[in-house]
């Protein structure tokens, strides 16, 4: 024997019970609503909520003894080593971070781009004397020493000895340069990727490349370098 | 004197039938935790502590030129946005030529009690980025948020505005100064949060469960089941479906304590954001400061993030281009279901489209 629907449902001991929550669903959830913002409600699922805290305190702390009694590592030893680990692999990232900067600076600067001047050359050392001129009647003075390619002019050379009397006293020979001293191309750190950006992307606190992207002045290999060691821990 | 008409007891097919249908709910209920979720297909470019970031499996390159950073929310899992073929936001955002990234937070463990919301804004979110600039090679991307993780997207939207060419906020909480029984729930004097996680080093996930579940208790509690028990004599119904939902909603995450501390005491009992009084390592979170393009999306029945906590943004970030869509639905049924991909999704969808180009310089 087949039933219809109706009449299965009728008979149904769970369509008495839908029957019963579609009736007063809406009753239920009016007068819970009603209880749960009750300032009184509040305040006591607060109170529930420090109560259930402090016992649940407690057992932590006697399974915390006991355990440390019984030479056994607690959970809370077990979250400081991976405290550790999460601490390391942040300065893993906060040295990746920097390898960026540095790895984007480079890539900024383009192939065969002449740097700005570098610093004065020290000077050249002093030309050596000029020779003794031919007898004359004077010798004249040496020549002073060229100036150095990138560096400023070396020391004139000292005067020529003065000659005997003669027709034409021959003059010294110039000094040899001054050292040249070649200018390093600075290390530009790369400007934000925008003129909007306010800092870095990695500008974590411990990273000091938004300082670097901050200033107008390039900073040179020797700054970056300082940059790099200047790693904080977490 | 009127006959009373004597109890009718169901006979025995009709009881062995009951008895079927609520196996069958049994078998649904339970086997519900093993349901197949966030099937589409996605690639790990990028992790740091528990939190990973997936960049989806493309067959064909993406047709628009940003990216899509989703970023989620702490206490839930992420495939929400990727539930199950045919009701997956990630799958629609693919199907449109996406490039689609999503940014997981993982399972907390006491080791991250100290991990705080200022971090993960500060240090996870701008790493994460830059691997989806590595990865896409585009400089800019779309940020979309989802509930906390859409408060999380704002605030790295305004402190990293040089990345975010448009932000999409889903029923993300910005002003709390009316977050309705939560805002209530969690007030100052009432709520102990600093025993709280004083206590535990990670909030359990069955507490913002509970609370969530308390906002609307008899729907909760019994009218899945009585939903349930009901679709199950239709035949066209799909119990996968139901069950991978279900399994959503009972699968929280652990909150980490820092976290849920800061985010109790700075967003919703003091309002920092909206207040303009938030800091982040230092460094001042403003709305303000979110130029690029806002499309704000807020559902009318929220009772997670509730209307008022919802529609602050517009009229607080300094973008010409600022909108909103108002969904009529729930915090959780406007994302995921067939209104979602029939109603929301393809509006979500034009919006991106018209927002793809480049902005001028």
């Amino acid at each position: 024997m087949t039933k219809t629907q109706d009449q299965t449902r009728a008979d149904d001991p769970f369509e008495t019970w839908r029957q019963l929550y579609d009736a007063n669903e809406r009753a239920w959830t009016e007068a819970l609503e009603q209880t749960m913002s009750s300032p009184e409600f509040e305040e006591s699922s607060g109170k529930m909520l420090e109560t259930m805290l402090a016992a649940q305190k407690s057992v932590r702390d006697n399974m915390r003894t006991y355990l440390e009694t019984m030479n056994v590592p607690t959970r809370e030893d077990i979250a400081r080593l991976g405290e550790l680990v999460v601490g390391l692999e942040e300065k893993i990232d906060q040295v990746v971070d920097r390898l960026d900067t540095i790895e984007d600076a480079i890539r900024a600067v383009p192939a065969g781009a002449t740097g700005p001047a570098g610093p004065k050359g020290s000077a050249g050392p002093a030309g050596p004397k000029g020779s003794a001129g031919p007898a004359g009647p004077k010798g004249s003075a040496g020549r002073t020493g060229p100036v150095g390619r990138t560096g400023p002019a070396g020391r004139p050379g000292p005067a020529g000895k003065v000659g005997r009397a003669g027709p034409a006293g021959r003059r010294g020979p110039a000094g040899p340069a001054g050292r040249v001293t070649t200018a390093k191309r600075p290390t530009a750190t790369k400007p934000p990727v925008s003129a909007k950006a306010a800092t870095p992307m990695t500008a974590a606190k411990p990273v000091t490349a938004s300082k670097n992207a901050a200033s107008a002045k390039p900073a040179g290999p020797t700054a970056v370098a300082k940059d790099i060691k200047r790693t904080e821990g977490v | 004197m009127a006959a009373t008409t004597p109890p009718v007891w169901p006979d025995a097919q009709t009881l062995w039938m009951s008895n079927d249908r609520v196996l069958e709910m049994a078998q649904a209920v339970l086997g519900a935790a093993d349901a197949p979720v966030g099937l589409t297909p996605k690639a790990l470019i990028w992790r740091k502590n528990k939190a990973r970031l997936y960049r989806y499996l493309r067959s064909e390159p993406a047709t628009h030129q940003t990216p899509i950073f989703l970023v989620l929310p702490l206490i839930n899992r992420s495939y929400i946005l990727d539930l199950r073929p045919g009701a997956s936001f990630v799958e629609f955002l693919l199907g449109q030529g996406y490039d689609v990234f999503l940014i997981d937070w993982g399972t907390p463990a006491d080791e991250d009690q100290a991990l705080d919301i200022t971090t993960l804004v500060t240090r996870y979110l701008p790493r994460a980025a830059k691997a989806i600039q590595r990865a896409s090679g585009a400089d800019q991307m779309t940020v979309l948020g989802y509930c906390i993780g859409g408060t999380l997207a704002a605030c790295f939207a305004a402190l990293h505005p040089e990345v975010t060419r448009n932000l999409v906020l889903l029923t993300a909480p910005l002003d709390f100064s009316d977050a309705g029984q939560f805002g209530r729930m969690t007030a100052r004097g009432i709520f102990p949060v600093q025993q709280l996680t004083d206590t535990f080093p990670t909030v359990p996930a069955q507490l913002p469960d509970i609370g969530t579940k308390l906002l609307n208790p008899m729907a909760s509690y019994v009218g899945t089941y009585r939903q349930l028990y009901e679709k199950l004599g239709v035949e066209t119904f799909d119990v996968r479906g139901w069950q991978a939902m279900y399994r959503w909603v009972n699968d929280s995450v652990p909150f980490a304590g820092s976290a849920f501390r800061q985010w109790i005491v700075e967003f919703y009992q003091e309002n920092r954001l909206a207040r303009d009084e938030l800091e982040m390592e230092g460094r001042p979170v403003r709305l303000s400061e979110i130029h690029c393009p806002v499309l704000n999306i807020a559902a009318s029945r929220d009772q997670i993030a509730p209307r008022p906590t919802t529609s602050f943004v517009v009229g607080h970030v300094s973008s010409d281009d600022a909108s909103e869509i108002l969904v009529e639905g729930g915090h959780v049924g406007i994302v995921v279901g067939r209104s979602a991909s029939q109603n929301l999704w393809p509006k979500v969808g034009a919006w991106l489209d018209s927002h793809d180009r480049p902005t001028a310089a």
